[in-house]
């Protein structure tokens, strides 16, 4: 079933085309990811998708039951605010009294490391605990849909592998949809069931292709499988 | 991480012992003003000091609440979009380089039996443009992506206010603030020497300097300034210290 339809979606800055009738479903329950060049407009149609933007043409259609969250590239944590109160910000913008906050995301700052973090403030967190919160943030309002945009892109290689692993596991367990933009195909290749591939061609569809990632999980980023379906991938950007 | 805990702690709780130390050091200085000015030493009237100081400090403060929330009001609604800043902007450049002193005489003869509200009208406007300025540039200045992360999360109308605008122009509101409350106690030594009021400072200052008590005119002005660097210590500068602590990045 899908939870969202992405129908020819158009959308011009200034006389410059940046998506061209751009169409997919995404799925209940499924990890897509957006890959492509930068410029191609993969976090424009993201922001289009969640209502941030509007496209020149096209439609987004979104299941009425569809609960979206989204995680920064930047993290977009408040600054005045504690790691605690980050993570609640949705909560309490929904009125919730603060002690069933507290409640609420207790396992969300346990299931994401953050134990005895809770009373920092952004400024004093590391880049891969920033988006730990951040992505807490997105959590604790009990999204359907888990929006990511470029997520890992701000911290080092390290600490992206450790935070794509958590990730995963939070995408199985509570069986949410995530979708997720990135410019690494191998980070999709290791997140996605399902990739689409963004050209930067102007005159053709900005949907170069919908690939199918059928590897097995969990996936071992080291086989010769899963260098064939990132070569396959790469090279239908090119 | 229980190490780094308590560095982090340290850190934290350092400054805030400074800020007490240095307050209570300054708050003994003005004990022992004071104590001296108030000896008889000077020849200082404690009672039209006190009276006076509490007069215009009451007059600053309606004065900078008006001019607080008038500014609030007219920069959100400024820089609210592009269009309404490009034509109101000009405008208010204009407006802000107009002497507010030139309106004495008008609102004088407007309102000549409310002393009280001629003062505290003329420097409402002295008050609000470093507020008002300091409003639209920290809304220039603002992180979209934090916007858009108030809107995702849910923060709408006066939740969005109260839990995001405002919050994220604190440190720009303070400073503001701080610029508007100093020019607002320069003025007001003017006011109260041009309108007739019953108790000011400006008025008392007045008084001892034109009968040519000029031991106890200089004594009483540095009492004053003792006073005003005293709201400094205690009132703006922990706001501004707590408002800029944790903004930068994020």
């Amino acid at each position: 079933m899908s939870i969202i339809s992405v129908k020819n979606i158009h959308k011009d800055f200034a006389n410059n085309s940046v998506l061209r009738d751009a169409s997919f479903e995404v799925k209940e329950g499924e990890f897509l990811c957006m890959v492509g060049p930068s410029g191609c407009g993969k976090s424009t149609l993201l922001r289009i998708m969640l209502s941030l933007e509007k496209p020149t043409s096209g439609e987004i259609i979104t299941d009425k039951s569809a609960k979206p969250a989204l995680v920064f590239q930047n993290f977009a944590l408040f600054p005045w605010l504690s790691v605690r109160d980050n993570i609640g910000f949705g909560l309490k913008m929904k009125g919730m009294p603060k002690a069933e906050i507290d409640k609420k995301i207790l396992p969300i700052i346990d299931e994401l490391k953050l134990f005895g973090s809770e009373n920092f403030h952004p400024k004093e967190l590391s880049g891969g605990m920033k988006q730990r919160v951040g992505i807490g943030r997105a959590l604790a309002i009990e999204p359907s849909i888990l929006f990511l945009d470029e997520p890992f892109s701000a911290v080092d290689a390290l600490t992206a592998k450790e935070l794509r692993k958590d990730l995963l596991e939070i995408w199985a367990k509570r069986k949410i949809t995530a979708v997720m933009v990135t410019h690494l195909v191998e980070e999709a290749v290791e997140l996605a069931d399902r990739v689409v591939v963004f050209g930067n061609d102007k005159n053709k569809p900005s949907i170069i292709e919908i690939a199918e990632i059928d590897l097995p999980r969990p996936r071992d980023t080291r086989s010769k499988e899963f260098f064939a379906e990132v070569d396959k991938l790469e090279d239908r950007i090119k | 991480m229980r190490y780094t805990h308590q560095l982090h702690h340290d850190k934290l709780i350092r400054p805030r012992f400074r800020w007490l130390s240095a307050g209570i050091f300054f708050l003994i200085i003005a004990i022992v003003a004071v104590l001296v000015g108030f000896s008889g030493l000077f020849d200082i009237d404690k009672t039209a000091f006190i009276a006076g100081f509490f007069s215009s400090l009451f007059r600053i403060s309606v004065a900078y609440i008006l001019a607080f929330v008038l500014a609030v009001a007219i920069g959100l609604t400024v820089s609210a979009n592009s269009e309404i800043e490009e034509m109101f902007l000009p405008i208010l450049d204009v407006l802000q380089s107009f002497p507010s002193f030139v309106l004495f005489p008008i609102l004088v003869v407007a309102l000549k039996s409310q002393p009280d509200l001629v003062i505290i009208l003329v420097l409402t406007i002295t008050i609000i443009w470093p507020i008002l300025f300091a409003i639209i540039s920290g809304v220039k200045g603002r992180r979209e992506d934090l916007e858009e992360a108030a809107t995702i999360f849910g923060a709408v109308r006066q939740k969005k206010f109260f839990n995001f605008t405002l919050p994220m122009l604190l440190p720009s509101i303070v400073t503001g603030s701080i610029v508007g409350w100093g020019e607002g106690w320069e003025f007001i030594i003017g006011a109260e020497l041009l309108v007739s009021t019953h108790w000011g400072i400006g008025k008392y200052l007045g008084q001892l300097g034109s009968s040519g008590q000029n031991s106890s005119l200089f004594f009483g002005v540095i009492l004053l300034l003792l006073f005003l660097f005293l709201i400094n210590r205690i009132l703006w500068l922990p706001l501004l210290h707590n408002s800029t602590k944790y903004q930068a990045d994020a």
